[in-house]
């Protein structure tokens, strides 16, 4: 049974996340870690380049190596939705289908935006739970709501069982009246103000919506597990965040914002900082004039953003920076010796301590 | 006349806050198009700063920048008080409380919201802040006016969250119309829905990327917009690189560089394929936006890129 480490890729679109989690899972795997990177949306090029034709929800071996390391990709189908929670949890068919057709289930669904983050997070637990894998290299969406997958199951047990609608639940069960929703509210001597709230939905709106709520009360205790596992495994020490940049200060402001979003969102880290598809480093040759001067003048802005980022990056002490020069992949020629050769130049640099072998036992 | 109404949406970290940005300079130009209001769903009031309006709030505020362009950051609690009270007290006399005062009016709404299990209610209950969002676009677009006069917004800007949040602001709005059986929010959503719908007053633009995912993104994005009445007309494609032609004479740069024009220009090329390839699954009244990459100075882009964006619209 082993112990995984987790690390979590987090990005905007556009500066080579996905691929670059290929890249790390596989390096880590030549150097002798059994890796699994979880994908949600790979490129088809990519996909190829990984011998992936397939959609799968499994872990599928991609390579194993000498050194007996092997490298798994795992993709995380989005179009799964709340019912295929439903179904699996419940295990009933009859009382599933009860559910999924009551009137109040798509908007319910369509509420829970961050439902497919969630089924995400639960494929995440499986793998901990496995206990396969020394490594699993996640890839988040590419957007600042890349983070809501690690906020779902507290919308959803907020939702289905601390939260106020099951509060209101007990109240319509008639023999519970006198502790719930309404009698917090007539109490607190609001019945009028709420009579009118009531009157604003619609008389049966409450009715129906607690009927649902009930009916998915098996729901619960897979949602509350899942919550609470994969939140303990984030915010433990056996996790890491790579945040990706492209090489540019707008780019960066968005990792900063996301980076404190993370934080609030209480995980620890540590916070590294890759700085992808950089340009050279030595100045842009004159003679890049005669190929067109619009060429050229984007060229050198993209330069002098770089360059000032760069700058400062080094007074910022809190981020480990790694720096990638462009062009370590190339997208039209992308196969797995490209990708391993990306990876490597993350791990030579990634802290020697952070790929010991987690040992047994020692794990929250 | 209700005011124009635009969508700015689209994946994650494709430019949509500068393109709301440049998209409301450019039509500022026209002194016809003002006032203009800037709404920023996303809650970060990129948007809003870009245009001059410093630290946006739910309250409406001038740009220092530029005259006649207002904007503000509209959050969902907020928003869904502002929708409780028009549901309730409705400007007309068809009200639910006929003639309350203007103090039990404020007396009735603040002992209801500062209710903190009302407050929760509001949070949890599927499908009400989007609502309430859009019912407060949609007020501004149909009623709403600069700020103490009664002079109407001829354009209202939205910088509205990326595709799945985008997608979930309307399908919450839809499912409201047949969830609610009966009362106030009912009638109100099956309005606003049906006024964001029509494309005489809409326009969406959906901004996306030169490459492969993206694009396909986009184009899923548009047909799930579709299959809830929508016409997404706008595809905006963002950061195309330029060409060029490398007719040097052998060079002695160092290879480094000389690598990265090999790749460079690869790159373009798959950009025009895919460019090629989005504008051959559009239909003949889309528009194909084609943006190139600016990454100079903040201010000096986005003049630069209100001026493609005029270009193109005309």
């Amino acid at each position: 049974m082993k112990k995984t480490r987790l690390v979590i890729f987090v990005g905007t679109g556009g500066v080579g996340k996905t691929t670059t989690a290929a890249s790390f899972g596989l390096a880590l795997a030549e150097a002798g870690y059994k890796t699994v990177t979880i994908t949600i949306d790979p490129a088809r090029r990519l996909a190829q380049a990984l011998g992936l034709e397939k959609l799968s929800n499994e872990a599928q071996l991609v390579k194993k190596f000498p050194s007996g390391g092997e490298f798994y990709a795992q993709w995380l189908d989005q179009k799964t939705a709340l019912s295929e929670l439903v179904r699996r949890t419940t295990k009933r068919e009859d009382l599933a289908k009860k559910i999924i057709e009551h009137r109040f289930f798509e908007i319910i669904e369509g509420h829970l935006g961050g439902i497919e983050e969630y089924l995400s997070l639960e494929k995440l637990l499986s793998i901990r739970e496995s206990g396969l894998f020394d490594f699993c290299v996640l890839d988040t969406a590419p957007s600042r709501h890349a983070l809501d997958f690690i906020d779902s199951p507290k919308h959803l047990i907020k939702f289905f069982d601390e939260g106020i609608l099951s509060r209101f639940v007990k109240s319509e069960d008639a023999s519970d009246s006198k502790k719930g929703f309404w009698s917090g509210l007539l109490k607190s001597g609001q019945e009028k103000a709420f009579g009118i709230f009531r009157g604003v939905f619609g008389s049966t709106f409450f009715t129906e919506l607690s009927e649902l709520l009930n009916l998915s009360r098996p729901l619960h205790q897979r949602l509350l597990q899942v919550a609470n596992g994969a939140h303990e495994w984030i915010q433990s020490s056996d996790t890491s965040v790579l945040m990706i940049s492209a090489p540019d200060s707008k780019s960066f402001r968005e990792i900063e914002l996301m980076t404190i979003d993370l934080r609030a969102r209480e995980l620890p880290g540590p916070y590294r900082l890759l700085i992808n598809r950089c340009l050279p480093r030595s100045p842009v040759p004159a003679s890049f004039k005669q190929l067109s001067v619009k060429f050229y003048d984007q060229i050198q802005a993209r330069w002098t953003a770089q360059n000032n980022l760069l700058e400062q990056i080094k007074s910022l002490s809190r981020w480990i920076p790694f720096v990638m020069t462009y062009p370590v992949v190339n997208p039209r020629k992308l196969d797995i010796s490209e990708l391993e050769k990306a990876g490597r130049e993350i791990l030579s640099q990634w802290p020697r301590v952070e790929l010991e072998k987690i040992p047994d036992g020692e794990q929250s | 006349m209700t005011a124009k109404l635009h969508f700015v949406s689209g994946k994650g970290g494709t430019g949509k806050s500068t393109f709301a940005a440049a998209l409301t300079m450019a039509l500022a130009k026209d002194p016809r198009n003002l006032p203009i209001l800037t709404i920023d769903v996303q809650g970060s009031g990129q948007c809003a700063s870009l245009l001059g309006i410093e630290n946006p709030q739910y309250q409406i505020r001038p740009s220092i920048k530029i005259n006649q362009v207002w904007g503000c950051k509209i959050m969902p609690q907020e928003s869904f008080q502002e929708y409780f009270t028009r549901a309730l007290f409705p400007g007309s006399g068809s009200s639910m409380l006929g003639e309350a005062t203007a103090g039990i009016r404020e007396k009735i709404v603040s002992g209801v919201f500062s209710n903190s299990i009302v407050k929760s209610f509001i949070e949890v209950c599927p499908g009400l802040e989007p609502s309430a969002m859009l019912g407060k676009i949609h007020f501004e677009c149909t009623e709403g006016s600069v700020p103490e006069t009664s002079t109407r917004w001829k354009h209202v800007i939205v910088d509205a969250p990326s595709t799945g949040h985008f997608l979930a602001l309307f399908s919450s709005i839809e499912a409201l119309t047949r969830v609610f059986s009966a009362g106030i929010i009912l009638r109100q959503s099956a309005e606003i829905f049906n006024f964001v719908k029509n494309g005489n007053n809409t326009e969406i633009y959906l901004m996306t990327l030169p490459s492969e995912l993206p694009a396909k993104e986009t184009l899923e994005l548009k047909a799930d917009l579709k299959q809830r009445g929508m016409n997404a007309r706008h595809i905006v494609v963002n950061r195309i690189r330029p060409n060029f032609e490398d007719s040097r004479a052998p060079q002695a740069e160092g290879s480094t560089w000389d690598e990265f024009l090999v790749v460079e220009k690869e790159i373009f090329t798959e950009e025009q394929e895919v460019i090629a390839d989005l504008q051959s699954k559009l239909s003949p009244t889309d528009r194909l936006m084609k943006l190139a990459e600016i990454q100079a100075e903040p201010d000096l882009s986005l003049v630069q890129l209100s001026d493609e964006i005029e270009k193109a619209l005309i």
